[in-house]
């Protein structure tokens, strides 16, 4: 048996219980890993691979993709940081501008509204119908469309 | 430290590919040891070496010049492997400091082994290293992973104190106890006669 001692771990001396252990233990041969492993390593890059690139880790993404979504978070995280300090006032404003802008649109919006509560009780049951009908044939193409053009992993 | 890590280098690859596959048969059983070791479960231990080699394979264009690469893997190796136990075995009720094996009750758990057809007779090599092995796996979590980090990863008493986050009299303790405990069970078993005439 080879006692395998590593003087660096082990006092010059060691006591007759440590030196018996580290000598049993030393002389055991490392367990033979699973004839499987190295396939599973390479199954899973491989099914890595085909994995689409916003599926993987963040270091894996195209630089273009990278810096546009680092881009974005810096500029949230900013426009955070100014609402919470309450020390921008061009915040203020931009969100000014967006209200004004906005409101045409709510005017027509509320137009469309009351000139839809004028129609009959049916006509407002059937037009429901026609949109959840429409709804639910819409999401089940986006998800026909979606297998095709996005292979699952 | 590592002496059971390769020392034969692979046969030039012809591919990146090829390289990686070689390269991981290379160091497949140094990784997949160590996990095992501290794990006692070969399943977490196969999840855990196929994890160090996919991170690896990462950054394998910086790997594959390291002349550190084995205490990298093992590295990556033992801190999955210790994520693993604190994760799923709640190690802070391993390695707590109030575990009642701190108050000087008895070693590890009673093990059955084979019962040897005569208790004298010497053990065949490979029937002998299975069953340290198999008392080196029955040791409680708080006991074998400081032995297995002292005596196959040959960590410091304060650097495996470090790994674990506990006390250097801690470490101290769960490993003369993991050493008693291990000659008890190899004693108990028939495997050996005086523990330290092995």
């Amino acid at each position: 048996m080879n006692p395998r001692l590593e003087p660096a771990r082990l006092p010059p001396e060691p006591d007759p219980l440590t030196a018996w252990t580290h000598a049993t233990l030393r002389s055991l041969p490392p367990p033979s890993a699973p004839a499987t492993l190295a396939g599973r390593v390479l199954a899973e890059l491989a099914r890595r691979e085909r994995l689409p690139w916003w599926r993987r880790d963040f270091a894996c993404w195209p630089r273009a993709a990278r810096w546009t979504f680092l881009t974005i978070a810096a500029g949230g995280a900013g426009c955070s940081a100014a609402a919470l300090t309450g020390g921008s006032h061009w915040l203020d404003a931009m969100l000014s501008r967006v209200a004004a802008a906005a409101s045409p649109l709510a005017s027509v919006a509320q137009s469309l509204l009351e000139g839809i509560l004028t129609l009959p009780a049916a006509w407002l049951q059937g037009l429901g119908f026609a949109v959840a009908t429409s709804l639910t044939i819409l999401l089940a193409l986006v998800t026909a469309l979606a297998r095709v053009v996005v292979p699952r992993s | 430290m590592n002496h059971n890590e390769p020392t034969a280098s692979p046969v030039p690859p012809v591919n990146p590919e090829e390289e990686f596959t070689a390269f991981m048969r290379a160091y497949q059983d140094m990784v997949y040891a160590t996990a095992v070791r501290l794990t006692a479960n070969r399943a977490a231990a196969e999840d855990i070496a196929q994890e160090v080699f996919l991170r690896a394979h990462a950054r394998f264009d910086q790997l594959r010049t390291s002349a550190t690469i084995g205490g990298w893997l093992k590295t990556v190796a033992t801190n999955l492997a210790l994520n693993h136990l604190s994760r799923y075995r709640r190690r802070w009720r391993f390695f707590s400091e109030l575990r009642r094996e701190d108050t000087g009750e008895g070693p590890g758990p009673e093990v059955e082994f084979a019962a040897p057809d005569e208790p004298r007779a010497p053990v065949e090599a490979a029937e002998r290293r299975a069953r340290v092995e198999q008392a080196l796996a029955a040791l409680p979590d708080h006991q074998r992973v400081p032995l297995v980090l002292f005596h196959f990863e040959d960590l410091a008493y304060d650097e495996i104190a470090t790994r674990l986050g506990v006390s250097l009299a801690k470490v101290k303790t769960d490993i003369l106890r993991g050493r008693a405990a291990l000659a008890t069970l190899l004693r108990a078993s028939g495997t050996v006669h005086d523990p330290f005439q092995p």
